[in-house]
């Protein structure tokens, strides 16, 4: 027989059982889920950290009249016919287009097959488009650049003449769109041709002398325009020069193993920052056209990948059968090595999805060209147009911080105040009505509060701010200066009433501000100019309408509540005897508060500080709506500033799945989380240490 | 018994003609689906053109999302999209997607065109700017060879109150057409300044750069309304600069040799025809001529409709 009591006490034990399993799943679900989130923002993350990897895939071998030659998509392989005295070895690709030299002759094959290197057994045969004759020149000094169906072919003929052509290859017959010449001087002859369609320019490096012709960042190609120089800073034997990722910088190597860089888009060719050791003798240098990814390639076959504005490394080895001499040339997209030689053809696939996202290019300023100086940038858009893109993510942290930091200034005194007044000297029962109020603060959208700042106080800050800024020069200079003459008057004359009038002279010193306003003031269309050169002129501050006061002021508020519900409880929950005692003693109530409240209740305070700190660096709305969202780096209070947060609710519709950028954002969204983490974990553990300390004290 | 069914008899009917009367409606209209990405640029006028279309044919479906366009390749690509606007072509990087995905290039219709225009404050003195003075405004690398940097309007010569007055810039976001041609035509493919405030949409930025003194801001000319003044803007050779005007474009994901599925090609004929064209150009666009649209429909082989 089953007594009650039992099924009673059974009952209990499963329901008991059942709420311990699901609590526990509950339990373990959160932390499981917040660990998969981790989880795969660290998964998107990671690829970018990664090194590259060069691995050999093809070789063909050249045999009797067949030449084998690879178009620069790194895939499509034809085979060229057979010209006479034509030099294929010493063919340059650009786009789906090569060009062949020989001793007085440029042919130019277009580079369209079935075959491809996949499938590299049934090589076409292709014939040149077009053969252009020219004055005999040196084989080996052929440069081409291919931009816009415009093909410009440069060499240096035998008399020591540089001769230009240009190809117009959009019809079916291909145009000769520009031919011109220029004498070199006989100690630029034999350098470096270098011709650079972004600039409309053609640039000679011979030794550490350069020339540019066609004129720097010109519209259109001007023959007349020859500027020249010496490269600065050039010590040793130049032993490679190219033109840098993108073209927009030249980039040399000197016998030392130093790489110089070099400012194409300025006319002065000013140097980009100091040398970089690459430890080895370089032969070749190499870049991509679309990425920062610079190759140097020695003497004895070794292959450095590196980003030339960060110096990140990204590969360095050996790869089998890799030769300088056959001048090694990258894919457009980077992820093929091309080698045409005389006996063979090799190709190696390179395996560098995410070169530009190093621990240096990510964080450490960078010579870029067309900037002045070292420089942290975000902008990240170039690829749609064919400009290199630049990732610094710099910017995006120290402008979460700025905005934290502004929120906090506001917010730590407002919550500070608010828990003492609440905590400490409110009775119990207003206490018990006002606190759930405050705290319903916390509740209130902060889109709403980021669309106020924006829409509304912005324009209103910019129009008053020097009004508001002046408020307290009148508010208690005028009065201090009143105190101070009367002051004056009863040390001359002791008969002068003791007692200040107080009253008179608040009331005068604000009358007389009042009208120093009205008989001042200027008209309000023109009060924003007034703040902006006022900043200007005295302080040297730029006004961006939507700044970091701005933000500052509207996040106070935002992350106030928060921060004032744990103070508030801390105060409250130091036993109330301590303070009791101290007052007993016959402290003021403002020593007992100093003195043993506040170290009773300091751990949570900084708790509460690092809450506050989580909150504000973690928030989007505000910041996206109440900044300018610009990613500059300037402590100023009046500038603008862009967080992470904001540039993900920003950037991610538009990042393309599998970019670098949607990559990178992954990884702002982690170092967000880490941040978060970081400073919730540690606001818990101050917590916790409190409450070990009062059940110490209670005891 | 025999009641019911008389009684019924004209419910009977009626549910017959109306079968009927839809099968017949079903030979004239088409019905589906049609979703177009891309542009905001062109959004106004897509929608305008949606509702043409919606309107001739009652059953068709149009959705239109305009957020920029970098988001039509990608949604061409992806199929997420039948029609995709570009307020610029296709990328070399965007077309080899494109072909790595079908294995053929999307066709590119020019519906219209348009020109960037550059904007100030009504209140703005300045009537005219030179392209390098305009790339050191807006860009933080100078490309087009202005000797400085330009961060107050006494940089391009205003005196008086304006002198003191800093330049707050107004652009578009990234995804924008607008944005990359402004890009390489102003900035000679240079970066734009951290300082430049990005707004989604051109009517954006007319409202922010009515709304701000200090503001210098450039959309497509076809949101210019009275409360901001246009810039002219001097090319090189002393002439304003005509490199401003773009065509605009709808993409198409066509297989070489097969017909344009039938909701397109009525919307495509709807844009190229005189009435589509009268609604572009009242939209504030530079509409095409008539050989132009005719020559466009006969290269989509849709000279029938």
């Amino acid at each position: 027989m089953v007594s009650y009591d039992d099924a009673i006490s059974r009952r209990r034990r499963f329901k008991d059982r059942a709420a311990t399993i699901a609590i526990n799943i509950a339990g373990w679900g959160t932390v499981a889920l917040i660990s998969l989130i981790l989880v795969y923002l660290v998964s998107v993350a990671l690829p970018l950290g990664l090194d590259a990897e060069v691995s050999p895939s093809f070789t063909w071998t050249v045999s009797g009249d067949e030449h084998p030659l690879i178009a620069a998509d790194g895939e499509t392989v034809v085979s060229l016919s057979a010209v006479e005295g034509a030099r294929p070895e010493l063919a340059r690709v650009i786009d789906a287009f090569g060009v062949v030299p020989g001793a007085s002759q440029i042919h130019v094959y277009r580079l369209q097959a079935e075959s491809s290197a996949v499938r590299p057994e049934r090589l076409t045969t292709v014939a040149p488009l077009v053969s252009l004759t020219l004055p005999a020149f040196r084989p080996e000094s052929l440069a081409i650049d291919f931009a816009e169906d415009e093909l410009e072919m440069v060499v240096e003929d035998l008399s020591g003449k540089l001769q230009l052509i240009a190809l117009n290859l959009s019809a079916s017959e291909p145009v000769i769109s520009n031919r011109d010449s220029l004498q070199l001087r006989p100690d630029m002859r034999g350098g470096t041709l270098l011709p650079r369609m972004a600039g409309n320019e053609v640039l000679v490096v011979q030794g550490d002398r350069y020339l540019r012709w066609g004129g720097v960042q010109a519209a259109i190609f001007q023959a007349e325009r020859i500027v020249g120089g010496q490269l600065q800073g050039v010590l040793s034997r130049v032993s490679a020069a190219a033109l840098g990722p993108g073209g927009d910088s030249l980039q040399i190597a000197d016998d030392d193993g130093q790489l110089h860089r070099f400012d194409l888009t300025r006319d002065q060719l000013p140097r980009l920052g100091g040398s970089r050791d690459l430890a080895m003798s370089v032969r070749v240098l190499i870049s991509e056209r679309a990425r920062r990814v610079t190759g140097a390639i020695s003497s004895d076959g070794e292959l450095l990948l590196l980003q030339p504005a960060s110096g990140d490394v990204l590969y360095r080895g050996y790869p089998d059968g890799l030769d300088a001499d056959a001048q090694p040339h990258f894919s457009d997209e980077g992820h093929v090595l091309i080698q045409q030689g005389l006996r063979e053809t090799r190709r190696w696939a390179i395996d560098n999805p995410y070169p530009e996202t190093g621990i240096a290019a990510l964080w450490r300023p960078q010579r870029l060209p067309g900037y002045d100086k070292a420089v942290h940038v975000w902008h990240p858009d170039g690829e749609s147009i064919g400009v290199l893109s630049k990732y610094s993510l710099s910017p995006l942290l120290y402008g979460t911080f700025k905005a934290a930091l502004y929120g906090m200034l506001l917010a730590v005194p407002l919550a500070l105040g608010a828990a003492v007044y609440i905590g400490y000297f409110l009775p119990s029962r207003q206490r018990n009505q006002l606190k759930p109020a405050l705290e319903t603060l916390e509740a209130f959208p902060t889109v709403v509060l980021g669309f106020v700042a924006g829409i509304w106080l912005a324009p209103l800050l910019a129009d008053y701010l020097l009004l508001i800024l002046f408020l307290p020069v009148i508010g208690v200079g005028l009065p201090l200066l009143l105190s101070l003459g009367h002051a004056m008057l009863q040390h001359i004359d002791p008969r002068f009433s003791r007692r200040p009038p107080r009253m008179l002279l608040l009331t005068s010193s604000y009358a007389a501000a009042l009208l120093c306003l009205a008989v001042f003031a200027p008209p309000p269309e023109t009060l924003d100019q007034l703040t902006q050169s006022v900043l200007w002129d005295w302080f040297g501050l730029r006004y961006d309408q939507r700044n970091a006061v701005l933000v500052g002021l509207v996040m106070g508020i935002a992350i106030m509540p928060a921060m004032f519900s744990i103070m508030e409880d801390a105060i409250h929950a130091v036993p109330r005897s301590l303070s009791d005692g101290s007052l007993a003693l016959g402290a003021t109530r403002w020593q007992s508060l100093a003195r043993v409240v506040f170290p009773a209740a300091s751990p949570a305070m900084l708790s509460a500080l690092l809450i506050g700190l989580a909150r504000g660096l973690g928030e989007t709305m505000i910041v996206l709506l109440a900044t300018g969202n610009m990613p500059i780096m300037e402590p100023d209070p009046f500038s603008s500033l862009r967080s992470l947060s904001a540039t993900i609710a920003i950037e991610l519709p538009e990042a393309g799945s599998e970019s670098v950028q949607f990559r990178l954002l992954f990884l702002t969204a982690l170092v967000l989380f880490g941040l978060t983490f970081l400073m919730n974990t540690l606001a818990e553990l101050f917590r916790q240490r409190l409450r070990y300390a009062y059940a110490h004290a209670n005891r | 018994m025999n009641l019911s069914i008389l009684r019924l008899s004209p419910l009977f009917l009626w549910f017959i003609a109306a079968v009927a009367q839809a099968q017949l409606h079903n030979e004239l209209e088409l019905e589906g689906k049609l979703t177009i990405t891309g542009s905001d640029t062109l959004g106004a006028i897509t929608s305008v053109w949606a509702e043409m279309l919606k309107e001739r044919h009652p059953k068709v479906l149009v959705q239109v999302r305009a957020i920029g366009s970098a988001a039509a390749p990608t949604a061409l690509v992806e199929g997420t999209a039948d029609l995709g606007t570009m307020s610029r072509p296709m990328s070399a990087a965007e077309d080899r997607s494109f072909e790595r995905r079908y294995g053929y290039a999307p066709i590119a219709v020019p519906v219209a065109r348009d020109a960037i225009a550059v904007f100030v404050h009504r209140d703005n003195p300045l009537s005219s700017i030179v392209v390098p003075t305009l790339d050191a405004v807006f860009s933080s690398t100078r490309r087009c060879g202005h000797p400085q940097a330009v961060a107050r309007w006494s940089d391009l010569g205003l005196s008086g109150p304006w002198a003191s007055r800093g330049i707050s810039l107004y652009g578009r976001s990234a995804a924008s057409g607008t944005y990359s041609v402004f890009r390489q035509q102003v900035l000679c493919s240079g970066d734009f300044s951290p300082r430049v405030n990005r707004l989604v949409g051109s009517s954006a930025i007319i409202r922010a750069v009515a709304g701000d003194r200090n503001a210098i801001g450039y959309a497509s000319a076809g949101y210019l309304n009275a409360n901001v003044k246009a810039l002219t803007v001097i090319g090189p050779g002393g002439q304003p600069q005509a490199s401003l005007d773009r065509e605009l474009y709808v993409y198409l994901n066509v297989a070489p040799g097969a017909p344009v599925s039938p909701l397109t090609a009525a919307f495509i004929n709807l844009i190229l025809s005189p009435e589509g064209q009268q609604e572009t150009a009242k939209a504030g666009y530079l509409p095409l001529s008539m050989a132009e649209q005719r020559a466009q429909r006969r290269r989509l082989g849709l000279m029938d409709g």
